[in-house]
């Protein structure tokens, strides 16, 4: 009798456990993540060796796994383009308007395909290079923290606050390469300050917006990376606040921290809102291949 | 124990897979620093030859670097009165190594010698039989070379390649480029780089250069020393790439000469003087150069001339 309870009782637990992987999780966290975009070659595209003559394709492959438009441009870059004929160094078209969404979770999808043909230079048995694709795009990051905000954070009573006042870890990434990881909240009498912590989370480069499209441009240089722009940090539904420093945000070690004042806080207890955070900023990032050229002589 | 067995019979098959991969694919006829070879036969001179009697004089030849032999030649010489050498001039034609073929040709030449009569008060004399060897020969050096045309190293972006000098052991001949420093330079409008390679060239054979218009000649005629025909070499071929030619000179020469200081080395410098455009980014491309000389190389043997009273 006492196992066929224990039987029971594991096959409940058993249906339990199914039952919660059934609960569609994903779609409730959708906006995680630390990537952008996600490059590969396609198989065979170019392929590892190639000889003197023959005929080939590029072929790059492109998720967006975020959550914001994917608008920028590719790059086929790293040969000399006088033996890889018909591969173009200029920019190629990169527009992926599909992303990551509630109803969506795998993003958009795009493939940028060349097609060229080796020429090798006489003289030469073989030699090997290196093809790198360079995206180079806009992206944007929406951060939603709840927070709790004390519009008097010297009272006594403390029986009617909704929440306690703490700093916010952020963890996970926002589906964007570039995300908040920890607001900290200070309640001041008049005013609630929030410093807000924003890091390069992905595999690429920050650049600033205004290089994106000339990102591999000879005048693009180190000091054109890792610039950001907050577009708006709102708390609540419309109390937009004031931040520092100023547009255009420099981040130092893949880091930059801005501090945010909410002014127009009422009433005397503690409650939860929405802190959202709209960053907007250039990214760079780029994968390679190897390749050995063998000539037929 | 019949899966320990099957174990060891896998990391046999692996290991073995593994070094004939390996095997095929780093293969270069370029490599070396031996071009023709020859040797004389075992017995052929002989040790000793009685007077009044022919001998054979045998040579094994083999091309084993990686330039074609068309005009060469092997001159047999000896103390004179000792011989009679009738033909004492052998042709050579020889293939080199190829990516193909491993092994450049071989070939076995033979003339005959006529030892001539001792005095008569001799009962032995030991005399030197030589063969001199003079041929043509290319040396081409070709390196993966990395241009970057951001030479202030200062665009953010992760490169496809880094400027780095290359250095060879030896490229399938007695000439040897050992290295090759690599730098970019910038243009006077700075809208470009110019790719400089500074080339330095060895003697790594046995013999001596010549210069590659006397070649024939310095074997088969008389050719004066004093007249330095000695260690200059002519650049034939120095070009990055299907595009980019590139000039060459060397401080003391004249353009597209370079003179080899005796067992010593020297060094030349190219450049793409046009320059390369900085939009180019960095990438990889081949570094060819070809060097024409002329080479010279002697072996010698000793031979008993024994009287026949």
């Amino acid at each position: 009798m006492h196992k066929w309870i224990m039987i029971i009782v594991l096959a409940s637990i058993l249906l339990v456990s199914c039952g919660t992987g059934d609960r569609d999780e994903t779609k409730a966290n959708w906006r995680t993540g630390a990537q952008a975009i996600e490059m590969s070659f396609l198989q065979g595209t170019p392929p590892k060796v190639i000889y003197d003559g023959d005929v080939f394709d590029i072929a790059v492959e492109i998720w967006n796994r975020g959550a914001s438009p994917l608008v920028g441009d590719l790059y086929l870059t790293g040969f000399d383009d006088s033996i890889f004929s018909g591969i173009t160094k200029r920019p190629l078209p990169l527009s992926i308007e599909q992303h990551k969404t509630k109803y969506n979770t795998e993003g958009g999808y795009q493939l940028i395909r060349e097609s060229g043909r080796i020429l090798m230079p006489e003289g030469s048995d073989t030699f090997s290079t290196t093809i790198k694709a360079v995206a180079c795009y806009f992206y944007e990051t929406v951060s939603d923290v709840q927070v709790c905000v004390d519009p008097e954070p010297n009272k006594r009573d403390l029986s009617s606050d909704a929440c306690q006042v703490r700093d916010v870890s952020v963890s996970g990434g926002q589906a964007a390469p570039v995300a908040v990881t920890n607001v900290k909240v200070e309640s001041t009498p008049q005013k609630t300050i929030f410093r807000i912590t924003i890091k390069n989370v992905g595999k690429g480069t920050v650049l600033d917006q205004a290089v994106v499209d000339e990102c591999l441009d000879s005048d693009v240089v180190f000091a054109d990376t890792n610039w950001i722009d907050l577009d708006s940090v709102r708390l609540g539904l419309d109390d937009f606040l004031q931040c520092e420093p100023p547009n255009p945000v420099k981040m130092s070690g893949g880091t930059a921290t801005v501090a945010c004042t909410a002014d127009r806080i009422v009433g005397t207890s503690a409650y939860s809102s929405v802190l959202t955070v709209v960053l907007t900023y250039g990214y760079r990032e780029d994968i390679e291949q190897k390749v050995q050229l063998r000539s037929t002589i | 124990m019949r899966l320990l067995n099957l174990i060891m019979l896998s990391i046999l098959v692996l290991a073995m897979s593994c070094s004939a991969g390996g095997g095929t694919s780093s293969y270069s006829p370029y490599r070396g620093t031996k071009g023709l070879v020859f040797e004389f036969m075992d017995n052929a001179p002989p040790k000793f030859a009685y007077e009044g009697t022919d001998m054979p004089i045998a040579l094994r030849i083999e091309n084993q670097g990686a330039t074609e032999i068309s005009d060469g030649v092997i001159i047999i010489s000896s103390e004179k009165d000792r011989f009679i050498i009738d033909d004492p001039e052998i042709e050579v034609e020889l293939t080199g190594k190829t990516l193909y073929n491993r092994e450049g040709q071989k070939d076995v030449k033979t003339i005959f010698a006529e030892a001539r009569g001792l005095d008569p008060q001799q009962e032995t004399h030991t005399s030197t039989i030589s063969a001199t060897a003079c041929y043509p020969y290319e040396t081409v050096f070709t390196g993966e070379v990395c241009v970057d045309t951001d030479y202030k190293n200062l665009a953010g972006s992760n490169k496809a390649c880094t400027v780095r000098d290359l250095s060879s052991s030896g490229q399938g001949a007695p000439v040897v480029i050992s290295r090759v420093e690599v730098e970019m330079l910038p243009s006077p409008d700075e809208r470009s780089v110019i790719p400089r390679f500074t080339v330095h060239v060895t003697n790594s054979g046995q013999g001596r250069i010549l210069d590659k218009s006397i070649v024939e000649d310095f074997c088969t005629a008389d050719i004066d020393e004093r007249d330095e025909p000695f260690d200059v070499i002519h650049i034939k071929q120095a070009k990055l790439s299907n595009m980019y030619p590139l000039r060459c000179d060397s401080a003391r020469d004249q353009p597209g000469t370079v003179s080899l200081a005796r067992q010593g080395d020297t060094f030349f410098r190219c450049t793409y003087e046009q320059g390369i455009p900085l939009d180019e980014g960095a990438f990889t491309t081949p570094l060819i150069i070809t060097l024409e000389y002329g080479y010279t190389e002697t072996i010698s043997t000793e031979i008993e001339i024994r009287a026949a009273r």
